[in-house]
């Protein structure tokens, strides 16, 4: 057993969790960003022996993919602040059933 | 117990602790302070595992450009200037059961998976090869990602634009 | 070599980057030039595709196993294309689109086109990541395109659980790196390594991997954002979002299911499949019973025919491939007649359900089109989707006769008790609009194209029902590799 493995595990979680505690976009935010490094960190350590370095093209991908999806998402989250001034999901309560 | 090694355990350590505390806090901006700790330390850990140029990528990347991203974001959106954004917490029991479930199921699944060594090393010059690599294997995905960032780009300016949102 | 292939992308990409350029010379007119240019790279994308069907027919691995393109994916990347042209001619003809960054919204519509393609064509997770994210993040902006409150909030849950999604998604696909050692999940070398390592870990991957496409999709557990998204975007984006998405989403999921389908791995993925259809088939049918505004009603209704298209994969069999394909057609005709009605129902601020009443008398043929259209999204004769869905249900038949797998034959009772369910909210607004009296008499807009178009798509919904060979004997020539 390795103990990157256990960090990876341990980081997805409290990613995880964060996603579905914390009221808050931009802690949302901070929690899906917990995830996605977990993934790389499993990317990184698999590719421990790969002459092929897959999982590190695989890593730098995410890396970037990481960025736009904060930059689009922050400024999502600075729009729906100025029509609610608040950044809390459930307080937007426009649309529903 | 070697000098890499012990340096690894350092790293992990902390990347762990930094993401509990995420957990833990209130207040957002002391979260993407912990958040900026724990990208640093995984960087550290990649280097350790030879993959340097995605360490300095995720400090320059990560640490560097999502960060600040992140903290503008914090300032923008607190509604009274001066007071620190802090959140609450909400489904806090189901939440902890979804995350202590999940982690303690991947970590058993892990530890009962043996994962096949592969045959085989890192090249000698990981960064001559990714320069290569990513020009030839990796081009079409590497032009993608430059689409996806002018679309990002565009799309960031035009979501955050106040020209033609009027509060109604 | 290669860029004979992908020619269709580059006319895609390089539509993106002149989309921008023009943009800027063109800054605060108000011109249909964009829109006009963006049908143009549509149509040459598709006139390409088809110009060049005979390339397809062997299937070619490119860019260094990156991407293949064969006939399967050609004819979604075909579809795709037909209903991203067919979403240009939406947003011209919607007022509010044309004054707010109208040449940036045809760039994010090329930019989500340009994704789906690449997504349906690709056979490497990283290929299978960076496309889904340009078709999410493109998608992300164009839900907020109202720019009013309503976009705002849709636009934030859309992107919230979208890219929950993906990082769940992403940690599925970096353990099932981890376990079979390279990420081409269509290579020989993936699927022999899943047979060899056996253990519960694969079936936690392949969940979560599953986790993003059926988000994508808006399959039934994931399905939560898709009312809420569309009734804050304006009409062309949710048309665009029911279509183009979902399709790319099953077609890379058929991809995956190929892959573990070979493998004897001890996840019975054909069994979450079909609960998932199921579920999706359930939950969108129910809920749409309830709705009041005509958007989340068709929420409710595209949840609903997720679950129909999953059944295609679920059996994969040629078969229910070709059926799959047949009923992809006829749901993006029938899906557009709809909400092109809808867009012209709702210039003359028809809206919710209620105030349809008497709108079959103000607008007696764009009614009549609307009952087409939804009429065919139901299931019933005469319309090409009863063959649809006669096709897909035949399909299911057969592969229970085959594999006697009792969750097919629930899978198809439950179908056929659904396609009943649905009439009862599909019919709602033609009962309305047809029996009941009008609330207040208002001064018609002119409504002359979105005639046209909505009755040309019937046109085609109706020949289908009578002639269904004249497509499907062109499916049956498409060969289905993994």
């Amino acid at each position: 057993m390795e103990h990157t493995l256990i960090l990876s595990s341990i980081l997805f979680a409290a990613g995880l969790m964060t996603v579905i505690v914390k009221r808050n976009a931009i802690m949302v935010l901070i929690g899906i960003e917990l995830m996605l490094n977990a993934a790389n960190l499993n990317l990184v350590f698999f590719n421990r022996n790969n002459p092929a370095l897959s999982g590190h093209f695989f890593a730098l991908f995410v890396i970037v993919v990481a960025v736009c999806e904060a930059a689009v998402g922050l400024a999502i989250v600075l729009r729906v602040y100025k029509y609610y001034q608040t950044s809390i999901p459930d307080q937007l309560t426009e649309l529903k059933d | 117990m070697s000098l890499i090694s012990l340096a690894l355990y350092i790293f992990e350590a902390l990347a762990g602790a930094a993401a509990l505390g995420i957990l833990l806090v209130r207040n957002v901006f002391h979260a993407a302070l912990l958040l900026i700790v724990c990208l640093i330390s995984l960087a550290g850990v990649f280097v350790i595992y030879n993959a340097e140029f995605i360490a300095v990528t995720q400090i320059l990347v990560y640490a560097g450009g999502v960060l600040v991203l992140i903290v503008f974001g914090i300032m923008l959106s607190s509604r009274i200037a001066g007071k620190p954004l802090v959140v609450t917490n909400q489904y806090v029991l189901p939440a902890s059961l979804a995350g202590i479930l999940s982690a303690g199921i991947l970590i058993k699944l892990f530890s009962e998976q043996p994962f096949a060594q592969q045959p085989g090393a890192l090249p000698g010059n990981p960064m001559n090869q990714t320069g290569i690599a990513l020009m030839r294997d990796y081009v079409l995905p590497f032009e993608i990602a430059g689409i996806l960032l002018l679309i990002a780009l565009i799309g960031a300016a035009v979501t955050a634009s106040s020209f033609y949102s009027k509060k109604q | 070599m290669g860029l004979y292939y992908t020619m269709p992308e580059l006319i895609l990409a390089g539509g993106i980057i002149l989309i921008v350029l023009i943009g800027f010379f063109l800054r605060n007119k108000t011109t249909n030039l964009h829109g006009l240019l963006t049908l143009a790279i549509f149509t040459a994308s598709v006139g390409y595709a088809i110009f060049a069907w005979s390339f397809y027919k062997t299937p070619m691995m490119l860019f260094g196993n990156m991407i293949r393109t064969d006939q399967f994916s050609a004819y979604f990347r075909i579809l795709a294309d037909v209903a991203a042209g067919l979403t240009v001619l939406m947003a011209l003809r919607n007022k509010s689109l044309a004054e707010k960054f109208n040449s940036e919204f045809y760039t994010f519509l090329t930019g989500a086109v340009l994704g789906s393609h690449l997504l349906m064509m690709s056979t490497n997770l990283v290929m299978v990541f960076i496309s889904l994210e340009l078709l999410s993040i493109s998608s992300y902006i164009l839900a907020g395109y109202s720019f009013n409150k309503k976009g705002a909030e849709g636009s934030l849950k859309y992107f919230l659980f979208g890219s929950a999604a993906s990082a769940i998604m992403l940690y599925g696909f970096s353990i099932l790196f981890g376990i079979t050692g390279t990420l081409e999940f269509t290579s020989e070398n993936f699927t022999n390594n899943l047979s060899v390592n056996q253990s519960m870990l694969v079936v936690v991957a392949a969940i979560m991997a599953f986790a993003g496409f059926l988000y994508k999709i808006a399959a039934a557990p994931m399905h939560v954002w898709s009312p809420d998204v569309y009734e804050g975007s304006p009409m062309p984006v949710i048309a665009f979002l029911s279509v183009v998405p979902k399709l790319a989403g099953i077609v890379v999921l058929t991809k995956m299911a190929m892959a573990f389908a070979v493998t004897t791995v001890p996840f019975d993925w054909q069994l979450v499949l079909a609960i998932i259809a199921m579920l999706s088939i359930g939950i969108g049918n129910l809920s749409a019973l309830w709705q009041n505004n005509a958007k989340r009603m068709m929420a409710y209704s595209s949840i609903a025919q997720s679950g129909f298209l999953l059944i295609g994969v679920v059996c994969l069999t040629p078969q229910s491939m070709q059926a799959f394909l047949f009923y992809s057609a006829l749901y993006l005709a029938a899906n557009y007649v709809v909400f092109i009605s809808l867009q012209a129902f709702e210039k003359n601020s028809i809206n919710s359900i209620p105030s349809f009443g008497g709108a079959g008398r103000s607008f007696l043929f764009l009614s009549i089109v609307l009952l087409g259209g939804l009429i065919s999204l139901s299931g019933i004769p005469p319309t090409g989707g009863f063959t649809s869905k006669l096709f897909v249900f035949a399909s299911l038949w057969a592969s229970y006769e085959q594999t006697g797998k009792s969750i097919l034959l629930w899978l198809l009772l439950f179908g056929l008790l659904n396609t009943v369910i649905s009439l009862f909210y599909y019919l709602k607004i033609p009962y309305y609009a047809f029996l009941k009296t009008p609330e207040s008499s208002l001064l018609p807009e002119n409504t002359s194209f979105e005639n046209f178009l909505a009755f040309l798509l019937v046109v085609g919904v109706l020949f289908f029902f009578i002639r269904p060979d004249f497509l499907m004997g062109w499916l049956n020539t498409i060969n289905f590799v993994l």
